[in-house]
């Protein structure tokens, strides 16, 4: 795996939160509100008092009104807990600035979940799942790109209930997205993927005769006009369709960047997809 | 298009094998992807073995092509300019030392070669010359179809000095040298008599009276030591000069001249034998020659020797003094003693017929017709050399000396009085002489041919010319040894061992002498047209197409590993 840009990591995890979906937060006190009750100073709702509830809680205000001892509940503030699971697996490797480019964005999204509190956990996805000791850092710059199971390893990493899970990974799965969020998305709290590709795996060109050597085995001759092309295209399409179906309603979704555009362009296409947010904002 | 090598275009063979293994060829450039199984399944490929296709024109085909093309080039000698038509002139130089003969302080080689170097100025850039000079065998100075430079050089360097020979085998060899177009061209100092159909002459000769010296010996038998020279031409006086130091002289003007007796001369003296006066030619003028080695056959005579025989061994000038002996006349052989034995045997008289072996050389050229013999031998372990019916009258015993034997009753013969008899042991000397270590002649004339014997248990002899080029010989099992080519004047030395036996070759011969014929004429080479010489290609010309074939192969190579990488 090619070192990450750790100055241009730090220097956008400055300017940079993770966005929170407090409704899947299940775990302990932290900084962020979570999405039940808890002791935080922001308001959640009221309940009916009972018999040895706190009376520091009470309402008083709403008993005024209502002449009913209501309990005022506040949100619960919680650390959030983030699992990312970075595809290692051979294809990564096919072009540098693309496992450059994913390494980057992986650090990135667990420097931020270190601002938030949290503790992230790092998996690489290459032959078989394998969890970065901390200090994650210098584990991740010392991981290599290797395999062909990627998201798809089985048996697949031992995850927690609850976590918000990332996945950084070309995607291009043969199993297919649903039975990759099937095995991943598993007790998630929230699961969005972080798509990166090359440009031409996005848009490969009509080479003619070629071998189609896969990285991670297999190959075949084929004639790579434009016809091909656009078959290539329509089954990516519908691989990109697939992500997307299966990650609704988990989270941010499906964000694709180009490796080829370098870190900035796909730090702003995480924060187009919701994966980010602005500390201004 | 002119091809050197037609041959060569075997190569072109290669041509159809490139293009076989383009076209079931692999073709398919390797493509690395990372999600095969999104390419349509239907515009694959069949990868089931190689197949027939279209070729695709990759850098590595070309570079084949290319190299295939260049070996071909190379091999078959392609060339566009007619270089095998240029004109070739065969020069053909008379070698003889007679052109050493000055006119004005000039020699006649110094005219020819000015005259020489004045046609090779003429030859254009693309022709060729060879220079051959004449002998036995010629030699080959320069060429065969080389640069005028190269010619130029080599006459130069060319000295007239070989013997007399017939120019003969030089035009053979020109001829075979140059095929059919060649020009050929005498260069000396008259016509030759014999001239190749077609060939030129450049003749610088010019006629003089010319004197010299004839030939010249140095004797030393039972009659003592003497001089003789033999002169020819004009008038001159001859002097004799031994160890520095004239001798003798002779006014006479012409003929033989004997200087006997001589002083008292140590072994390996040098003698210098000198015709005064200006001449032509002087090199014929002068003989250096050298004291032979003793080779006189020293005998010891039975004291019980027949008077007859003792008349006979004196008469032919056998030595009986005191010494070592060479034969033993009524003795036994020892090593490097031979013996005569006198053996009376049963054969009755007899006047014949006598059948004698002509061949061998105690019995060369003798006669026995009237003689009487009686006293023949019947032993048959004896070799027969001369027989009447069934008695052997001179035969050799089987051994490892020379053991000779006479079946003779010299009482009951006449065979003192008959003429063959002094001659039997005058070949008896002969034969012994002939047999001791030494040279026939240490002053043989240029050409002469010599034989050696070679001292007992030596068979191998090296010959230094007197350019210092050596060349070894071997003896027959007797131990003699012919030598011939003694083609050059000058001191020769035969190394025995490790003795050195010099040879004085003497530049004496009135037919080199012969100046009176000596003409100048120029005469041009009949045009025969362009000459089909086999002109070696230049080395840029040879080595280009190689170095282009090889470095096309190790392209074409990096091209295709560079295609085939995945």
């Amino acid at each position: 795996m090619p070192a990450y840009e750790e100055a241009a990591v730090t220097a956008a995890a400055a300017r940079l939160r993770l966005v929170a979906d407090p409704r899947r937060r299940r775990q302990g006190e932290g900084a962020r509100l979570g999405s039940g009750h808890g002791a935080s100073l922001e308001f959640h709702d009221h309940r009916a008092y009972a018999p040895g509830d706190d009376l520091r809680h009470l309402d008083w205000s709403a008993y005024a009104r209502s002449g009913q001892l209501m309990i005022r509940r506040h949100r619960k503030e919680v650390s959030p807990r983030l699992e990312l699971l970075l595809d290692t697996s051979a294809s990564m490797a096919i072009d540098p600035l693309k496992a450059g480019l994913a390494a980057s964005l992986a650090a990135l999204l667990a420097t931020l979940a270190e601002r938030d509190g949290g503790r992230p956990r790092l998996w690489t996805m290459g032959g078989s799942p394998r969890q970065l000791a901390a200090p994650w850092r210098p584990a991740l710059r010392q991981s290599a790109c290797a395999g062909a199971a990627g998201l798809a390893a089985h048996p697949g990493p031992a995850l927690a209930a609850g976590a918000e899970r990332i996945l950084v990974s070309d995607g291009l799965c043969p199993e297919g997205p649903a039975a990759v969020v099937k095995g991943l998305g598993r007790e998630a709290g929230s699961l969005c993927l972080v798509q990166v590709l090359t440009r031409r795996e996005l848009d490969p060109l009509a080479a003619g005769a070629v071998r189609l050597v896969d990285v991670e085995g297999g190959e075949a001759d084929l004639v790579a006009d434009a016809a091909a092309v656009a078959g290539y295209k329509q089954r990516l399409a519908r691989l990109q369709a697939g992500w997307s179906s299966a990650l609704h309603g988990r989270g941010a979704g499906v964000v694709t960047v180009v490796a080829e555009d370098g870190f900035d362009v796909a730090v702003r296409g995480l924060l187009r997809g919701g994966v980010v947010v602005g500390t201004t904002a | 298009m002119i091809l050197g090598e037609p041959l060569g275009l075997i190569a072109l063979a290669g041509l159809p094998a490139v293009l076989a293994l383009h076209l079931w060829r692999a073709r398919h450039a390797p493509l690395p992807v990372s999600a095969l199984f999104l390419w349509p399944a239907d515009r694959r490929v069949l990868a089931s073995g190689r197949r027939r296709a279209p070729i695709v024109l990759r850098p590595s085909f070309w570079l084949e092509i290319l190299a295939v093309l260049a070996l071909t080039w190379w091999l078959a000698d392609v060339h566009w300019s007619p270089r095998q038509s240029a004109r070739h002139l065969i020069i053909v130089l008379d070698d003889r030392w007679r052109l050493q003969a000055t006119d004005q302080g000039r020699s006649a080689a110094d005219r020819l070669r000015v005259a020489l170097e004045a046609r090779l100025a003429h030859l254009a850039d693309g022709d060729r010359a060879t220079l051959i000079a004449s002998g036995a065998p010629p030699r080959l100075l320069a060429g065969p179809a080389a640069e005028a430079a190269v010619v130029s050089r080599a006459l130069s360097a060319w000295q007239p000095q070989a013997g007399w020979h017939d120019p003969d085998a030089a035009f053979a060899l020109a001829a075979g040298l140059g095929g059919s177009g060649a020009e050929i061209l005498w260069a000396g100092d008259r016509t030759p008599e014999r001239l190749p159909a077609g060939a030129g002459v450049v003749a610088v000769g010019l006629p003089a009276t010319s004197g010299g010296l004839a030939d010249a010996h140095w004797w030393r038998d039972a009659q003592g030591e003497r001089i003789v020279a033999v002169r020819y031409g004009p008038p001159r006086r001859l002097r004799l000069l031994l160890a520095g130091v004239e001798v003798a002289g002779d006014e006479r003007s012409g003929g033989a001249v004997v200087f006997a007796p001589l002083p008292p001369c140590p072994e390996g003296a040098e003698a210098e034998l000198i015709l005064d006066g200006d001449d032509a030619l002087p090199l014929d003028d002068r003989a250096r020659i050298l004291r032979p080695i003793e080779r006189s056959v020293r005998a010891t005579l039975d004291p019980a020797t027949p008077a007859d025989v003792v008349r006979a061994v004196r008469a032919v000038g056998i030595r009986t003094d005191a010494g070592p002996a060479h034969l033993a006349i009524g003795g036994s052989a020892a090593p490097g003693v031979w013996s005569l034995q006198l053996i009376k045997g049963p054969g009755p008289p007899t006047r014949g017929p006598f059948t004698s072996r002509h061949e061998h050389p105690l019995l060369a050229d003798l006669d026995w017709t009237g003689a009487l013999w009686s006293g023949g031998l019947a032993d048959p372990t004896v070799i027969p050399l001369l027989v009447s019916g069934e008695h052997v009258l001179l035969g050799q015993r089987p051994g490892a000396f020379t053991e000779l034997v006479l079946g003779v009753d010299l009482p009951a013969t006449d065979l003192g009085r008959h003429t063959a008899w002094p001659a039997l042991f005058a070949n008896l000397a002969a034969w012994r002489a002939a047999a001791l270590p030494g040279l026939s002649d240490p002053n043989p004339r240029c050409g002469q041919p010599l034989t050696a014997t070679l001292p007992e248990g030596v068979f191998e002899a090296e010959l230094s010319a007197p350019d210092g080029t050596t060349r070894r010989l071997r003896a027959d099992r007797s131990g003699h040894l012919a030598i011939s080519a003694l083609d050059r004047p000058g001191r020769w030395n035969l190394r025995v061992g490790e003795a050195a036996w010099p040879i004085s070759v003497l530049p004496l011969d009135t037919r080199q002498g012969d100046l009176a014929g000596a003409e100048s004429v120029a005469r041009e080479p009949a045009a025969l047209g362009q000459a089909a010489i086999e002109r070696t290609r230049s080395p840029l010309a040879s080595l280009l197409p190689l170095v282009l074939a090889a470095a096309a192969a190790f392209a074409a190579w990096a091209a295709f590993r560079r295609e085939e990488r995945p």
